[in-house]
């Protein structure tokens, strides 16, 4: 089994630890590697959530590591967490590769509903429109309403720890989600 | 209002069942990250290379610099000697 290292935002891990580290991967692979492992998981679920897809979402999660380590001798420690920067590129990637598939549209193979022969099939399309509905309520989010989304209830991050990586105050998290929420809530009534 | 409290309650909970954690393939993570080493190590050894050749080249110029002051110093000296300045009165 790949050992992980469990994420910054559910650790209690000095961030002098993750400035050296930092540090140390500017001239060793090896301490990139580490950083790499420490935060590929955050990455990947974010990039999973908004991309859709488990294959899309490894793409752009080496795209966003490719970057990373190209623009590292750059990277300049504003007191945010080094999870905020790479969170920034995995957003640009998104979004630009969001563009690209306007112009070329696919269908993504993940719309194609699977289920069990023990599932009752009527649950089953009950179950998968719900979900269906939610998704595309999701999708029709802003990119930050999204990235909130995905902090809260994917990485469990306090509305505090949202704010670090997003660059807001905690009482400026805690108004978004609210907005975010109402927006879902006219989103999913548009659909019904 | 709060009905509408509870409809945004029943719209997180929906969202906390739907945006559940998920892990990217160990495969996938495992061959990624021995190809990002390599990426690196090959980037490090170029900048090590162009920080090598920025180095020795500032010294060549610098050596340059240096002998060409001192020609310029020698000539100027020996044009003082065989052209001394003629006092005056």
């Amino acid at each position: 089994m790949f050992p992980l290292v469990e994420n910054v935002a559910r650790s209690d891990r000095p961030p002098g630890d993750e400035r050296e580290l930092v540090e140390r991967a500017r001239r060793d692979p090896e301490a990139f590697g580490l950083l790499y492992e420490r935060y590929v998981a955050q990455i990947y679920r974010y990039l999973y959530y908004r991309t859709g897809n488990p294959q899309d979402a490894e793409d752009l999660t080496a795209r966003t590591f490719y970057r990373a380590l190209e623009h590292l001798p750059r990277y300049q420690e504003r007191g945010l967490p080094f999870s905020a920067w790479l969170y920034r590129i995995a957003h640009n990637i998104v979004v630009n590769w969001q563009r690209d598939r306007r112009r070329h549209p696919v269908v993504a193979l993940d719309r194609v509903v699977t289920h069990t022969e023990e599932s009752n099939p009527q649950e089953v399309l009950e179950e998968e429109e719900e979900r269906e509905r939610l998704r595309e309520a999701f999708r029709a989010l802003a990119p930050d309403r999204q990235e909130l989304l995905i902090l809260k209830f994917v990485e469990g991050m306090s509305n505090a720890q949202i704010g670090a990586i997003m660059g807001r105050s905690e009482g400026a998290i805690k108004s978004l989600y609210h907005r975010t929420l109402l927006e879902l809530k006219k989103n999913l009534e548009g659909m019904e | 209002m709060e009905e509408q409290e509870a409809t945004l309650v029943r719209i997180s909970e929906r969202l906390q069942r739907w945006l559940v954690p998920v892990e990217p393939p160990p495969a996938f993570t495992r061959s990624l990250k021995a190809e990002l080493i390599e990426a690196a190590r090959r980037q490090y050894q170029r900048a090590h290379r162009l920080r090598r050749i920025l180095l020795v080249g500032a010294a060549v110029a610098g050596s340059v610099a240096s002998v060409a002051g001192l020609t310029a110093f020698l000539i100027l000296r020996r044009r003082a000697r065989a052209h001394p300045p003629v006092a005056v009165g």
